[in-house]
């Protein structure tokens, strides 16, 4: 759900992403390539995907969120 | 152990939008030293990051009077003229330095096709009356459009900021802001990666951090949280517009899904039309299968404005006849509300579903609960943009100029504009201001604040209490269809919030601690919102309540502000001037040409 993959493979560890998410979900991991630290922030706007040079990101169209709990 | 970075500046600004790099390069062309903060990467972050168009006034093609006057009854005569007026003249002027710094601009051909034009040139050029919305009157008027393809429209204002010399602050997320002796002198942070604390000092202080709303997926914009109406709240600045909502229409089976709505991108299909209900568009129906004549838009005056449409469907759920659905099946494929997502990212699986059903139910997610642009903020004692604080500034979404909105692609001149007299006259006032020597208690004081939530032991986390504002504030007869007994409910739901919630935040690492200080920002917006709509008792614009209907000319004929008063909120009316009233004599039904559910027995 949300964004869902970060190829590794592909991604060039640029940390444009990073930039875009203004949300705060994606960070750069220790072996500097991006990771999807914060997935639940995501707002489903794209720039990730948009964004990356290396086209290593795909943003799900569908977002679930968790059911409601009496105190979380 | 945690560091606090202390960053002398003369100005500063907070939000790196439109508004706020306008900002931030106008103070420092004054020759000031500037800082420009964002709590994500200024340049691709806030409101600004999607524009489609912005309306520029050119004084020898188009008519001011006209322009000035073409939302003020689909806005239902709240927006301040002044500022409209103002904002055109200046549009120009922004428009072309714009240009210089490197904008590439998007036009259409004579056969409606978009081509690239090079930046400057044939400005002002008539773009086809049906392509922009959101007033019939603003499309035939909006004279020059621009996007952000192929380059992100605020990366070469940051390169242009930087090249001049202001110094960039990303990351870091603004909390507070310190007053001292009457007057703001700079703003406490915290980063998003470390538990470090920044002390901003700084002579004067621009507030460009857009409008804000619950975090509701689906629509760009949604990481502002109404941060900027919260702090300058707390400094004693007066917050107006808290009544007024957006609504923005999703699929429901792809709600949070930005593509979908019925209002398109209009770059990314070949039509235009932003409602996707022109003549060949697709059909709303409701579940009596009866077309929505409210909702649909019409070129007669009656029916014309965005808020309705929306409040339309909304109308039609709460008389028990949703779903409301696009018949797709009976349409022009061009037209079909349907996937128009950014080139490249196509998302089969959105289009594949609607064919297959032959139709497309909608709903309302997207944006649900957010300020409706330029309609709240902070309110300016003057066309300076100053607030009522000394030293303290607001320009773009943050100031409740109340301009309206009458044409789409205003916005963007507005925060051109309001950016660029803020960041002057902010730089002005530091010159001639003397740098305050900060109370080493009082910074105490705002730093363990905003460092609560992380040294507590144990309480509630941003994400759930996220959740639970949503779920409070969403559906749609809180904050859409309106009464004294709801918003009551929810005023107390979200009075134990604040006092026992917000009160009690944990979080665990600096990303949850900036995500606590929005949960805090949030609920005072929810707050002022009820507040807001429960004080106005009549219907105008989006604000509509069952139990008052109608509109109530003159008596509220006024704009609503809200400021602190020994610890809870005081509101009152501020009237608007009557140079900009209707016709009194009219009678009501041509005053308003759009008529509210139990307003008129048919």
């Amino acid at each position: 759900m949300v964004v869902e993959k970060i190829d590794r493979e592909l991604c060039n560890g640029c940390g444009i992403c990073v930039n875009s998410c203004s949300s705060d979900v994606i960070r750069m991991g220790e072996d500097k390539k991006a990771v999807i630290k914060y997935p639940e922030e995501c707002i489903v706007c794209l720039y990730c995907e948009e964004d990356c040079p290396k086209h290593a990101i795909y943003v799900s169209p569908v977002k679930t969120t968790p059911f409601l709990t009496a105190w979380g | 152990m945690s560091l606090e970075n202390v960053i002398e500046t003369e100005v500063l600004v907070i939000g790196g939008g439109q508004a706020g790099l306008f900002a931030a390069i106008k103070a420092k062309e004054q020759g000031v030293n500037v800082t420009l903060v964002d709590k994500g990467y200024a340049g691709r972050s806030g409101q600004s990051q999607n524009p489609c168009v912005m309306d520029v006034f050119v004084p020898e093609r188009h008519d001011l009077d006209a322009w000035v006057k073409s939302g003020h009854v689909v806005n239902e005569y709240l927006d301040n003229l002044e500022w409209v007026e103002l904002v055109f003249k200046e549009s120009l002027a922004r428009w072309q330095e714009l240009c210089a710094w490197g904008l590439k601009s998007y036009k259409y051909d004579k056969d409606g096709k978009v081509f690239v034009s090079p930046a400057g040139k044939d400005d002002g050029e008539q773009i086809p009356a049906e392509s922009l919305g959101p007033t019939r009157e603003g499309r035939a008027l909006s004279p020059v459009i621009f996007r952000r393809f192929p380059t992100r429209q605020q990366d070469f204002m940051r390169k242009q900021a930087l090249k001049i010399g202001v110094k960039f602050v990303d990351r870091v997320t603004i909390t507070d802001l310190i007053k001292q002796d009457g007057r703001i002198v700079g703003a406490v942070g915290i980063p998003a990666d470390s538990s470090d604390t920044y002390i901003f000092k700084a002579k004067a202080v621009v507030m460009c951090l857009g409008k804000g709303g619950f975090k509701v997926p689906g629509i760009r914009t949604v990481t502002t949280t109404n941060d900027g109406d919260a702090m300058a709240f707390r400094v004693g600045c007066e917050i107006t517009g808290k009544e007024w909502s957006d609504n923005h229409p999703a699929r429901g089976d792809f709600p949070a899904y930005a593509w979908t709505g019925i209002d398109r991108n209009p770059f990314v299909s070949r039509d235009v039309a932003t409602s996707g209900a022109g003549a060949q568009g697709p059909k709303l129906y409701n579940a009596e299968s009866k077309e929505l004549e409210s909702v649909r838009r019409k070129t007669g005056s009656r029916t014309t404005g965005q808020n309705f449409e929306g409040l339309g469907m909304i109308f039609e759920a709460h008389a028990g006849r949703a779903p409301i659905y696009f018949d797709i099946a009976h349409a022009d494929p061009d037209y079909w509300p349907m996937n128009h997502s950014p080139k490249g990212m196509p998302r089969q699986e959105i289009d594949e579903t609607a064919m297959k059903l032959g139709r497309v139910r909608m709903t309302f997610g997207r944006a649900l609960g957010q300020s409706f642009q330029l309609s709240d903020g902070i309110w300016p004692i003057n066309t300076d943009c100053a607030t009522q604080v000394p030293g303290l500034y607001a320009a773009g979404d943050s100031l409740g100029a109340r301009p309206g909105y009458p044409m789409a692609g205003f916005a963007m001149s507005f925060c051109s504009v309001t950016g660029t007299r803020a960041g002057v006259n902010a730089a002005e006032y530091a010159k001639k201001t003397e740098r305050a020597k900060i109370d080493e208690d009082e910074l105490a004081r705002l730093k363990k604040i905003t460092l609560a939530p992380a040294e507590r032991k144990g309480g509630f986390t941003p994400g759930w209490a996220t959740q639970v504002i949503r779920n409070t504030m969403t559906p749609y007869w809180v904050l859409y269809v309106k009464s004294a007994d709801r918003l009551q409910a929810a005023l107390t739901n979200i009075e134990f919030m604040r006092d026992n919630v917000v009160t009690r935040l944990t979080a665990r690492d600096p990303h949850e601690l900036r995500l606590a200080h929005e949960v805090k920002s949030m609920t005072l917006h929810c707050e002022m919102k009820l507040r807001a709509s429960l004080f106005r008792k009549e219907s105008r614009w989006t604000h509509y309540r069952e139990d008052y209907p109608m509109r109530d000319d003159p008596s509220w004929l006024a704009w609503v502000k809200i400021r602190e008063e020994n610890g809870s909120m005081k509101l009152y009316k501020e009237p608007i001037p009557k140079k900009w009233w209707p016709d009194l004599s009219l009678p009501y039904e041509e005053r308003y040409p759009m008529a509210f559910p139990g307003e008129i027995e048919e």
